[in-house]
């Protein structure tokens, strides 16, 4: 009696191990994955302009210039030109923000040049008009960039303005540049207050 | 008296056996092998479906990752809708197309089926999502995994017949279309689409 029990039971035991079995050789399941990323829209936003102070003219034949590089060791007046006020109080390069995906690259260019890769031209200037004259104008050559938020990439911090200029944003995916210039004073220029506008642009690349 | 006992509980033991694995088969040739030979049928996910860096535009499009020999291709429709970003991915994975490998008993035929479509969601913002159809699974090599015949199958619904190799394996890969909504919010999307093959 208690040896037939026994192998009752065994037998049980044998025919649910065999049904697990052959289920787990007919099938397979698992699960495969999606993924995709939408990228945080890049914006850039201007939060200083390019400001050169107030200052005179060279009092002799010639032309002077005003500095606001985005080095500030080659800030200031040259050539004859003079500050009125404190020097180095308003005069600044033009400060810019930029925000977008964490650690992507984006290439930041000027005067409405963009061609990625492409060159500017050798001396790439912009024309300041009086405000209250407008057939008296000034020259401004822009100087380069520096990246103080994130990276520039490719040619270090201090960058030239010669091409479109690489640089990364930062792993919150926020980037901080400021762009300076330098601004052509010559001998008897109208007085009055003169300005201009161009365009900044970034781009991922 | 237990002896005879015994043998004829096992007797009956292996013909239950059998008659499960006969349910479970259609062809008789393959009884013996399920029950005791033929090899477990195995699948294997070796990459994700995955769209990669997606810019958004004004108005809805579409991305799709599709199988093309031994490739695959990735392309966004419906401007001013989406564009793909193809400059460095800053940490972004990359795009890719889904794709298996499977092992098995050589020379038995099995079916691929598949869920979808598939939703992926925002893994910062649950309400945030986007629908994936699944195009019918392709043959194709992966991992070195070569398969010997040319899969088909239909993406709707997404079945398909495939046949394990003389080396004991098969691959395929499964793309798809990815709806991406006008101004879709940006974030990393992820989700899974449960994938099935079984011995015919």
């Amino acid at each position: 009696m208690t040896t037939a029990k026994n192998i009752a039971t065994l037998a049980v035991i044998v025919l649910f191990g065999f049904g697990g079995q052959l289920r787990a050789q007919n099938t397979a399941s698992t699960n495969g994955y999606s993924k995709g990323n939408i990228v945080v829209p890049i914006t850039l936003r201007m939060v200083a302009p390019m400001n050169f102070g107030s200052f005179i003219p060279p009092s002799t034949p010639g032309t002077g210039n005003v500095n606001v590089s985005h080095d500030p060791s080659v800030r200031g007046v040259s050539g004859g030109v003079t500050v009125a006020g404190t020097q180095g109080a308003t005069e600044a390069p033009s400060d810019w923000v930029v925000t977008g995906q964490p650690n992507f690259l984006y290439a930041i260019s000027y005067g409405g040049l963009t061609p990625p890769g492409g060159a500017f031209p050798s001396s790439f200037t912009m024309t300041l008009t009086s405000t209250t004259d407008n057939t008296q104008h000034m020259t401004l050559a822009f100087a380069g960039i520096d990246v103080t938020t994130g990276g520039a990439t490719g040619f270090g911090n201090h960058v030239s303005s010669q091409n479109p200029v690489p640089a990364q944003l930062n792993a919150t995916g926020n980037g901080a540049y400021s762009q300076g210039g330098v601004l052509f004073v010559p001998h008897g220029q109208a007085p009055g207050l003169y300005s201009g506008t161009w365009t900044e642009t970034v781009t991922y690349n | 008296m237990n002896i005879t006992k015994r043998i004829s509980l096992v007797a009956i033991l292996v013909a239950i056996s059998f008659g499960a694995v006969r349910a479970q088969n259609t062809a008789t040739q393959t009884v013996q092998e399920g029950a005791t030979i033929a090899q477990p049928i195995c699948l294997f996910v070796v990459t994700g479906l995955q769209f990669g860096a997606i810019l958004t535009g004004s108005s809805s499009g579409t991305v799709h990752v599709a199988a093309t020999s031994n490739s695959w291709t990735e392309t966004a429709s419906g401007a001013p809708g989406p564009v793909l970003y193809t400059g460095s991915h800053g940490g972004v994975t990359p795009a890719s197309i889904a794709s298996f490998t499977v092992s098995g008993e050589p020379g038995l035929d099995y079916t691929i089926a598949y869920s979808g479509p598939s939703i992926i969601t925002n893994t910062s913002n649950s309400s945030k999502t986007m629908s994936i159809a699944f195009d019918a699974p392709h043959s194709e090599t992966v991992n070195g995994i070569t398969p010997s015949t040319t899969l088909t199958g239909t993406s709707s619904p997404y079945t398909a017949t495939s046949t394990i190799t003389t080396d004991g394996t098969d691959a395929w890969v499964v793309g798809g279309t990815l709806s991406v909504g006008a101004n879709q919010a940006s974030g990393n999307y992820t989700g899974s689409f449960s994938v099935t093959i079984a011995y015919d």
